[in-house]
């Protein structure tokens, strides 16, 4: 391991983040119900079913960087081996509606799960969905594909 | 299954003198002990609780502290811990390097910190160093700044008066338990050789300020 020098840490030093570290405590620590939320998050863990990484989403593409987030559907993609899901999400207000599309197109169900619950929806024979009044933050899809019986979850997002 | 504290007790008291850092150490010189780690995660993967819980618990605030690092609200600070925590779920069991999970973590809150930022629909310069620079952070939170003192007391005052990038390098130091390097290095997307100068001025402004405060 390469050392990067050796450091002089001065007794003022220690004294002055030993405060702010305590000042950090008080001030801004971690609230109670994220630290419940980050405990029960073990709870989504994968079970018979493969993961779907986002591989693309239009929010963090440059060419799009000058625009207002409200101004433009945003469209994301998520890659498993031989299967995708396609979304376009956007949003009216504190609502959030999302389209998309099961590749290869067959028909399935999907499932989004959240904090707030599950919503769910079939897809048609192109592999096409549509769910209405989601509500903004952390989102997964659980997506059966019908034809091959394959189930993909996807990485989660904030809608 | 040894129980992982909720939060690190205090720092011991003295001073330490020369110390050798690595990517991998704090500056305390500390390295990392990958096995424990990695002993959690293995378990955390077949849904052992405990074990989650150990992770959550050695690392909630350094995810914590990078959201807010971004000068993200609480919410949205929340939402950042949340996907960050569920994007660990979603690799348990592929994560290659347990000794450095700080960093990975500390990876995703910033990447996800990024996203908060761009889906609160501010203009950035995207790509440069300026990334969460002065230009994206003109605005203060309307939950607060980096430190929310109740009583706003003179330390924080004093820290409030530094330069935004002191704030957001002191805002992880100040994490329990201490960062490791390449921790900081990637939650502020700075070199690692730069954080122990930089650390230095930064904690002379501070004291300065602090003087000049009269506490």
């Amino acid at each position: 391991m390469a050392n990067w020098g050796n450091e002089q840490t001065e007794p003022w030093q220690e004294q002055l983040l030993g405060e702010l570290r305590e000042l950090g405590r008080a001030a801004d620590p971690v609230p109670p119900a994220v630290l419940f939320a980050a405990k029960g998050s073990l709870a989504w863990r994968r079970i018979d079913a493969d993961l779907a990484e986002l591989t693309s989403d239009s929010l963090l593409d440059d060419a799009l960087a000058g625009l207002r987030s409200g101004d433009v559907a945003r469209l994301v993609t998520f890659e498993a081996e031989d299967v995708s899901v396609e979304m376009e999400i956007t949003a009216t207000g504190d609502s959030r509606q999302l389209i998309g599309q099961l590749i290869p197109p067959q028909t399935g169900s999907v499932v989004v799960r959240s904090e707030h619950g599950t919503v769910d929806a079939d897809a048609d024979a192109l592999g096409r969905f549509r769910l209405l009044h989601l509500v903004p933050g952390p989102a997964s899809l659980r997506c059966r594909l019908d034809e091959s019986g394959r189930v993909v979850e996807t990485g989660w997002i904030v809608l | 299954m040894a129980a992982a504290p909720e939060a690190a007790a205090a720092r011991p008291g003295p001073a330490r003198a020369t110390s050798p850092v690595s990517p991998t150490s704090n500056s305390y010189g500390e390295e990392m002990d990958g096995d424990e780690v990695a002993g959690w995660l293995k378990a955390a993967a077949s849904g052992d609780a405990t074990a989650w819980d150990a992770l959550v618990g050695r690392y909630s605030n350094l995810v914590w502290a990078v959201a807010r690092a971004h000068r993200l609200s609480a919410a949205d600070a929340a939402d950042v811990s949340q996907t960050t925590w569920l994007r660990l779920v979603e690799h348990l069991d592929r994560i290659q390097q347990p000794e450095r999970l700080g960093a990975w973590l500390a990876t995703t809150a910033r990447r996800e910190s990024l996203g908060a930022i761009r889906r609160g629909g501010r203009h950035i310069a995207v790509g440069t160093a300026d990334d969460v620079g002065p230009g994206a952070l003109d605005e203060p939170s309307p939950d607060g700044p980096l430190l929310q003192a109740e009583e706003h007391s003179a330390l924080a005052r004093a820290f409030g008066r530094l330069a935004e990038r002191c704030q957001r390098l002191l805002r992880i130091l100040m994490t329990d338990p201490p960062p490791h390097y390449e921790e900081v290095a990637v939650a502020l997307d700075m070199p690692v050789g730069s954080i122990g100068p930089t650390r230095a001025r930064c904690l002379e402004r501070l004291q300065r300020e602090v003087e000049i405060a009269g506490i």
